[in-house]
Order: structure tokens, then C-alpha cells, then sequence
């Protein structure tokens, strides 16, 4: 999970363990960058990072390490031309906060299990 | 002779009263700076700033680079300028004509490419030679042009931008993320907003990495440390008391934001003056009054900037100098406004003060110093004397600087080392 | 990012200039009694002394007071962090039932942690925290509606109560919209903004009608809420010009379509500022101003340049005859600006009337802006 906000990953992190998975946390652009590359289930993406945009890391999951992980956008950002942004790189979903804990669930079991 | 003793003591007093005015005129600052500070940070909305990015409610900004012979820095530097925390901007480089290979580098780095680009001459500058689009960064400009310097740099790069907003920078200031959104909002939420000024500090010392700022640590040499305290006093102090009278007038060189309208219906920058920055913001104040306008020039204590300062006594000197022979020009152009109540605290406050006391105060001391072993050779001085003044010129010197910093930490929660903040706070003189 | 104590250090601060001023005012005098031969060495030198003395004592008190201020800021900050993120991770919890919650009231970092929650979830866990945070009844109600609170706690009401979003505080929020200072009108603005729902929105509308906040910040409002179409309608119908702006913008941002027919009607106003924000509105819109032509001629033969550019941008929504006609001859405009309105329109419209114009338009720059933008198009794919 790449977020900054402590808020959002602290809610997200408990119920994600509550389903039984194990999270690991980033919190800005740098770190994020280096854990991308490993080998995750699934990553949840927020796109206002300290140090980078998420976009970027999307870009560079996709493009320079040709990744398919799943990816899930958890962001602030409304506009419709970011989620269109966002799709067109390749991204599975986008959410806007607030969210609904129960869709971000679901979303998540849906591209989980298809990726 | 006794006379003559008369008149050099008289001096001396007068020393002392100028000392004592100006000192206390500090301290008041103190006060005045701590107040527009307190009540800044107590109206500024974490809450807000968030909506504002997310909501698509900001102003575009141009960011003008004026640059010469940076070959080493300018990549980085032009990097940091592009990943900045703001929705919409460009970065305009304006390499002035440098003789080293500063404009080679951005090509290598950035894949420029050649781009005959029709723009309207709003101000007039040196010719262009070029103009350079980055195949990587849409949003990059480079200009060649003829060696004009700063200034002319500063307008050709106007004449170019497209934003109703505009950052001038020095190319080697390294903005905060998110600076530019905390400078901008400030002219979304009033339409009177002509300029903004930022904090600048030294970044002499700091744990720098990809360009973004993550830890302040003292630097090791003395000079730098004592400059850290200079720019704190100058800034919190200084310019915040000034902000709050309404009559801010530098906004640095380093960090501005200004409306680009108003650049250039005041004609852009003047060439032929060093302190242009200065100059610019005067000629906004001028301009604004004369026309009988209602406008407002702030100082905002939060975007930062910060700057490489000089690490050796000759650059510090020069700039310095600099900076003065700026500040004479400045006022000699504008001597109009000195003391006349057309421009309010302006005239009557602020730059009689940047007159008698920022000006003429080398002078002063200078005099000052020159004539000590004078008075000594004529036995005019009682040594005790002289060193209890000294110790008290030293202890209010210590006392203004540990108001600043007092002031500065009790803001920012940048030097995160207590022992840091302890050796800093009395690391003075 | 800012510290509290900075009350006590404004004390100290006031003290040391009081100090200050004493030591040296008496230094004045006494040099100056000294120069005229009215006092003597002895006073002058017991001066110099007590001036130090003075300046001694505020020394000390600044030493003393600003690195123990320090300390005891960066525990105390790091603590609260800590108990902040346990009351998260316990809400949480409580959210799926995993835990308990003891009893209400609870501590201010528990309503802290609350609000944040709130802005992060919605949803039936969104509601559960909103049920949670009326039952926190907390203080807001005393300190906005109080005579004694201070503006930097009504600040932090306001923002609060922007934060929790429950619709009755509207309001406590509402009455701020009078306010004399411009600070908290604004507040209570953004405030109103995300609390207002359902009849609230159109309440709101008339306070703000009324509050008379700048245009940037009346903007901003509209941007912030969630159904902002009633009052951009009332806005319309019955604000004044700094209202009818703000909603001219807001129509286009948020691309209200079905009151792109209110925004035609304003390509007539009087005021230069109202006729170019319509018609930016429109052309974000992308709503063409059929039968509208001679009121856009007006515009496109305005002195004012901005005018006319932004009236032949608008153009290229037109689609027919008369637009490309128009558009042509715009190519030959004094203004820069307007030169690149109408070759970028013409671009869009018309690609091969473009090319022609590069090549054979009487006037050199607008050949050359031909040119230009045709490059430009052709770098871009």
C-alpha cells in the first residue's frame, strides 16, 4: 500500500489484516518505488505522495518493469481526467476518498482474483 | 582641543543613539513578527490547502529560471523545479547567453529540441538566439539568449510565459513541495494580491535527496552557522513586521510570486539597476498608489525557499556589497517617496528606515570603528569603558539573534535535533 | 506545524523589549546628560553597567525558557502521535466490532481521530462514525456561539465541524457567514460548504449571497460542493458580480450542462470579466452558442483583446460557415493571443483550411501562427 496520509493506512491496514492478508506499507515516493518491484498480490495506490506523484509509479510499473500487479487507486483527486489518466495506465479501479470500506474490499477480491 | 574632544564625544553619543534606536527598533520588529506570524499560522488551513489540490482551485504558475554559468547544478536544479506539488505549471530556463556548457547540458538531459516559437514582445530584452522544447517534460522551456544579465533574463522569460501567475527563482533555490500551493492560494482568495514573498533559508548543511529537503543539520563553518541566523532574523523579523504594516518592500530574488499583468503593465524588470528584485516590488507599490488602487504585497512566513548561502568570507563580502549597492539604487530611484505621506507607511516608515539605518548603517559603523584607536591615541577613551560597551553591543547582538531564532523554531519544526537547536541558539555573536 | 506557548513566549518577548528599552533609554539619556557636562564618569559608567544587568536578565530568561520549550514540545508531540494512532487503530477495530469503546466523553486526540476518519470513509462505516462523533458531544456549540472564545479556537471549531460534516451544525455555521472578520467568513464558507446537504445547500446560498467574499474565494466554494447546481442557479439569478463570476467558473469546472443555458445569456452582460467568464464556461461546456452569432461579433470586435480571444476560441464550437469565415479573418488580429485563438480553433474545426492559411494567408503572422500551431499539432501525435 503506498500512502501517505497515517489516517488511511492505519484504517486500511486493519481491515486488510482482518481478511487475512498482510499489507506492507509505503509511505512516499522513493520507498515505494524500490518495494514495486517484488512480487505483490495487489497494490493499493494513492496519487499525492511526497517526493512523486503516483502516476508515475503506476507508469513505472507498468512500462519499465512490465508488471501486471493489480492496481487499485485510493486517491483524493476527483477529476475525471485523473481517473481516465489513471485507467488508461493501466490501473484496474479507482476510488476517491472518502471510501466505502466494504467497495475498496470487494474491488480488491475481484481484481485479486482475476490477476 | 577641547573642542575637538566635544565634538568626537558628541559623535559618539550620536553612535550610541543610532545604535540604541536601531536595536530597539530590532526588538519591536521582534514583536510585530511574532504577532503577523502567530496569526498566519493560526488562519492557515491544512484543511483547505488539501481541498484546493483536490478540487482543481488554483491559479497556473509560470516558474522563470533566469540562469548563466551553471553547467553543474542547472540539471538538478532545473529536476527539482519540475517535480514540484502543483497541478498546472511551466518551468521557463532562461540561460543568459553562458559561455560554459550549461545550455548543452539541459539539451543532453532533457532531449531538447529547436522550436521557432512566435511570442509577443511585451518587454523589450536582448535578441533570443533560441528557443528549446523538452521531448520529455511538455511543460519545460528553454530560451537561449544574448547576455544581458539578470533582469533582462527575468523579462525575456516573462515575454514567454503563459500563466497569470509568475515565480521568479534563482536557479539554484530549491523550493518546498509545496510552496508554490501555499504562495498561489494567497492570490486565488484575494483578487488584490499583487506579490508574495516567502521565507528563504540556507540550505548550507541540509540532508538533501533527489532534490527534495529531508533534514536541517547545522553546517560545520561558522560563517554559514551565522548566516542561518542572519536570514531568520531577517526574515521573521524583518519581514514579517513590514508585512504586517503593509509595507513589505523586498520581496528576494530567490522566491517570488508575482501577477504576471501587473509585471508587465509596470514594464518588467529594470535592467539597469543590481537590485532588481527590490526595484520591481517598489515600482508595483508605486505604480498601485499612484493609480490609487487597492492592492496588497504580502510576506507569508510558510513557502519556503531554500538557497545555497556563501560558505567563505570574499563571496559573502561580494554579495553583500551587492546587495547594498542594490539597496542605494533602489532608494535613489524611487527618493521621491522618502518621507512623502502620498505613499503612506511606505514612505514614512519603511524606507526612510531602509535609508538611515540599512544603508547609511556600515557607514555609521564603519565610522564608528575608524575612529576608536582615534580616540584612544587622544586619550579620550577609559578602557573599561570601552569593553563594558563593547560587551553590551555583543549581549544585544546575542540577545536579537536568540529572538529570531526563538522566533523561527517556535514556527517551524525544522531543525528536529534539540541539541541542534541548542548549539544554534547559542552559537552567536 | 505551529506549536502552542506562543503566548508566553510573546510575554517574554514584550518583557525583553520593555527591557530593552529601559536599558537603553537610560543609556541615552545619560551619555547625553554626559556630552553636556550635566553628569558625571561615575553615572555614566553605572548606566553602561545596569544596561548590562538588564540585558544579562532577558538573556537569561530567553536561554532558559526556549530550549526547555523544546523539549518538552518534542515529547509531548511524539506522545500525542502515538495515542492519536491508537485511537485509529481502536475506531477501527470497533468499526467490525473487534473492539470496545469505553463510554463517552472521550479525549480531545479520540475526537481528533474521529474527524480524520471521517473524511477518510463513507458508507455505513462513515455513519457509524458520524453517529460516534455526536455521541463525543463536543464543545463546538459553546465556542462558536460563546462571546469569549478566541478566533483561533473558532478557527478550529469551524474547521472541525468542517471535518465531521454533520448536516444540523449548519446552523452553528451559517450565522459566521456575517461575521465582520473576513478570516472567519471565509472559514465558516469552506465550512458550510461540505456540511450543507439536501435544504442546507440552497440556505447556504443565500448566506453567501450575502457574506460578500471575493470572487476566488466564492470559487472556491462552489468547487468544494458536492451538489453545487442550486446555488450556482442562485447565484446567477441573484448574486452580484463577484457571485455571477464565481458561478461562471464553477459552471464550466464542474460542467453543469443544464445550465449552460443561463451562462448564453450572460455573453451580453455589460461587464467585460461576466462576458469572459461565460464564455469560457461555454466552451468548457463545449456548448455551442447557436443563434448567438452578432452577440459574439460584438465581443470579436471588442477592444479589449482578451475579449476577443476568448470570443474566438468559442468560435470553434460553431461548426459552420460563419465560423470559419470569421475565424480567417481573426488570423489577421493585432494580438498575439487572438492570433493563436483563432489558428488553434481553425485547427480544430477546420485542419485544411489551416494548412491553406499557412501557406497563403495575406498577413505574415498570421501565416506564421498558422504554421505554428500546425507544427505544434503535429508534435504532439
Amino acid at each position: 500500500m503506498v500512502e501517505d496520509d497515517p489516517v488511511v493506512a492505519k484504517v486500511v491496514e486493519v481491515v486488510l489484516r482482518r481478511e487475512g492478508h498482510a499489507p506492507t506499507l509505503a509511505t512516499d515516493y522513493a520507498s515505494a518505488r524500490t518495494l514495486l518491484a517484488q512480487d505483490w498480490d495487489a497494490v493499493i495506490l494513492d496519487l499525492n505522495l511526497p517526493g512523486g506523484s503516483g502516476l508515475d509509479l503506476l507508469r513505472y510499473l507498468r512500462k519499465e518493469l512490465k508488471l501486471s500487479t493489480p492496481v487499485l487507486v485510493l486517491s483524493g483527486m476527483k477529476q475525471e481526467r485523473k481517473k481516465a489518466e489513471a485507467l488508461a495506465l493501466g490501473a484496474q479501479a479507482y476510488l476517491t476518498k472518502p471510501f466505502n470500506l466494504g467497495e475498496l474490499l470487494r474491488c480488491l477480491e475481484e481484481h485479486v482474483a482475476q490477476g | 582641543m577641547e573642542i575637538l574632544g566635544w565634538l568626537l564625544f558628541a559623535y559618539q553619543v550620536f553612535v550610541l543613539f543610532y545604535f540604541a534606536l536601531l536595536n530597539f527598533l530590532y526588538a519591536l520588529s521582534a514583536l510585530f513578527g511574532l504577532g503577523m506570524v502567530a496569526r498566519y499560522a493560526r488562519e492557515l488551513s491544512e484543511l483547505s490547502l488539501k481541498d484546493l489540490l483536490e478540487r482543481d482551485a488554483y491559479l497556473p504558475v509560470s516558474i522563470l529560471v533566469p540562469t548563466y554559468n551553471e553547467e553543474k547544478s542547472i540539471v538538478a536544479s532545473v529536476n527539482s523545479f519540475l517535480s514540484l506539488h502543483y497541478p498546472e505549471f511551466e518551468v521557463i530556463v532562461v540561460a543568459d547567453g553562458p559561455r560554459d556548457r550549461t545550455l548543452e547540458m539541459l539539451k543532453e538531459a532533457f532531449r531538447l529540441v529547436e522550436e521557432a516559437k512566435v511570442f509577443r514582445k511585451a518587454i523589450p530584452t536582448r535578441p533570443i538566439r533560441a528557443i528549446y522544447r523538452s521531448l520529455v517534460y511538455p511543460n519545460l522551456l528553454v530560451v537561449d539568449k544574448e547576455n544581458g544579465g539578470k533582469a533582462d533574463a527575468l523579462n525575456a522569460g516573462l515575454n514567454l510565459a503563459r500563466y497569470p501567475l509568475f515565480c521568479a527563482v534563482d536557479a539554484d533555490s530549491l523550493l518546498d513541495a509545496q510552496a508554490l500551493l501555499r504562495a498561489s492560494r494567497l492570490f486565488l482568495e484575494d483578487d488584490r494580491v499583487l506579490a508574495v514573498g516567502g521565507t528563504i533559508r540556507p540550505l548550507n548543511g541540509a540532508v538533501i535527496q533527489e532534490g527534495v529537503v529531508e533534514a536541517l543539520r547545522l553546517p560545520k563553518s561558522f560563517l554559514e552557522r551565522v548566516q542561518i541566523l542572519d536570514y531568520a532574523r531577517a526574515f521573521f523579523m524583518g519581514r514579517a513586521g513590514w508585512s504586517a504594516m503593509d509595507a513589505l518592500l523586498i520581496i528576494s530574488g530567490a522566491f517570488g510570486l508575482f501577477r504576471r499583468e501587473a509585471a508587465l503593465r509596470a514594464g518588467g524588470y529594470r535592467t539597469d539597476t543590481v537590485g532588481e528584485d527590490m526595484e520591481l516590488v517598489v515600482r508595483f507599490h508605486r505604480q498601485a498608489r499612484e493609480e490609487g488602487r487597492d492592492y496588497r504585497i504580502i510576506y507569508t512566513p510558510d513557502p519556503i525557499c531554500y538557497t545555497e548561502v556563501p560558505s567563505d568570507w570574499t563571496t559573502l563580502r561580494r554579495q553583500r556589497n551587492r546587495w547594498h549597492r542594490g539597496l542605494w539604487e533602489v532608494l535613489w530611484n524611487h527618493r521621491a517617496m522618502l518621507f512623502n505621506p502620498r505613499y503612506g507607511r511606505l514612505g514614512l516608515v519603511a524606507m526612510p528606515y531602509f535609508l538611515f539605518f540599512e544603508a547609511l548603517g556600515p557607514v555609521v559603523e564603519m565610522m564608528g570603528y575608524f575612529l576608536l584607536p582615534v580616540f584612544y591615541f587622544l586619550g579620550f577613551i577609559h578602557i573599561e569603558f570601552a569593553i563594558l560597551f563593547f560587551l553590551l553591543a555583543l549581549g544585544y547582538g546575542v540577545l536579537l539573534s536568540q529572538l529570531a531564532v526563538g522566533l523561527e523554531t517556535l514556527l517551524l519544526q525544522r531543525y528536529p535535533r534539540v541539541w541542534d537547536r541548542i548549539l544554534l541558539f547559542f552559537w552567536l555573536s | 506545524m505551529w506549536r502552542r506557548g506562543e503566548r508566553l513566549y510573546a510575554l517574554l518577548v514584550f518583557l525583553v523589549v520593555a527591557l530593552e528599552a529601559l536599558a537603553l533609554g537610560k543609556l541615552v539619556l545619560v551619555f547625553s546628560g554626559r556630552l553636556f557636562h550635566l553628569l558625571g564618569y561615575p553615572q555614566a559608567q553605572q548606566a553602561l553597567l545596569e544596561a548590562l544587568f538588564l540585558t544579562g536578565v532577558a538573556l537569561i530568561l530567553l536561554s532558559a525558557y526556549i530550549p526547555l520549550y523544546h523539549a518538552y514540545t518534542k515529547t509531548k508531540e511524539l506522545w500525542d502521535r502515538k495515542v492519536f494512532e491508537e485511537w485509529v487503530s481502536r475506531f477501527s477495530l470497533a468499526l467490525f466490532g473487534e473492539a470496545a469503546l469505553p463510554p463517552p466523553p472521550w479525549p480531545r486526540l479520540a475526537l481528533e481521530a474521529l474527524l480524520h476518519l471521517r473524511e477518510t470513509l463513507e458508507g455505513d462505516c462513515g455513519e457509524r462514525i458520524e453517529a460516534w462523533i455526536r455521541q463525543a458531544n463536543p464543545r463546538w456549540n459553546r465556542v462558536l456561539k460563546g462571546r469569549l472564545a478566541s478566533r483561533p479556537a473558532r478557527l478550529d471549531a469551524l474547521e472541525a465541524l468542517a471535518q465531521a460534516r454533520l448536516p444540523e451544525t449548519l446552523g452553528l455555521i451559517l450565522p459566521y457567514l456575517r461575521h465582520p472578520d473576513p478570516v472567519l467568513r471565509l472559514a465558516a464558507a469552506r465550512a458550510g460548504a461540505r456540511v450543507a446537504q439536501g435544504e442546507g445547500i440552497l440556505q447556504l446560498g443565500r448566506a453567501l449571497l450575502q457574506a460578500g467574499l471575493p470572487r476566488g474565494a466564492l470559487l472556491e466554494i462552489l468547487l468544494l460542493q458536492n451538489q453545487a447546481t442550486p446555488v450556482v442557479d442562485l447565484f446567477l439569478r441573484e448574486g452580484q458580480v463577484e457571485e455571477r463570476w464565481a458561478a461562471l467558473e464553477a459552471l464550466g469546472r464542474l460542467k453543469i450542462h443544464t445550465l449552460a443555458v443561463m451562462a448564453t445569456s450572460f455573453l451580453e452582460d455589460p461587464d467585460p470579466e461576466l462576458k469572459a467568464a461565460a464564455m469560457r464556461a461555454l466552451w468548457r461546456l463545449g456548448y455551442a452558442p447557436e443563434g448567438y452569432e452578432d452577440v459574439l461579433l460584438v465581443s470579436l470586435k471588442d477592444a479589449r483583446e482578451f475579449l476577443r480571444a476568448h470570443a474566438t476560441r468559442l468560435l470553434a464550437l460553431l461548426k459552420n460557415d460563419f465560423a470559419r469565415r470569421i475565424l480567417w479573418e481573426m488570423l489577421s488580429d493585432p494580438s498575439f493571443y487572438v492570433r493563436r485563438a483563432a489558428a488553434e480553433a481553425l485547427g480544430t474545426l477546420d485542419p485544411e483550411t489551416l494548412r491553406e492559411a499557412a501557406q497563403v494567408y495575406p498577413d505574415p503572422y498570421g501565416r506564421a501562427m498558422a504554421a505554428q500551431v500546425l507544427q505544434e499539432a503535429s508534435w504532439k501525435s
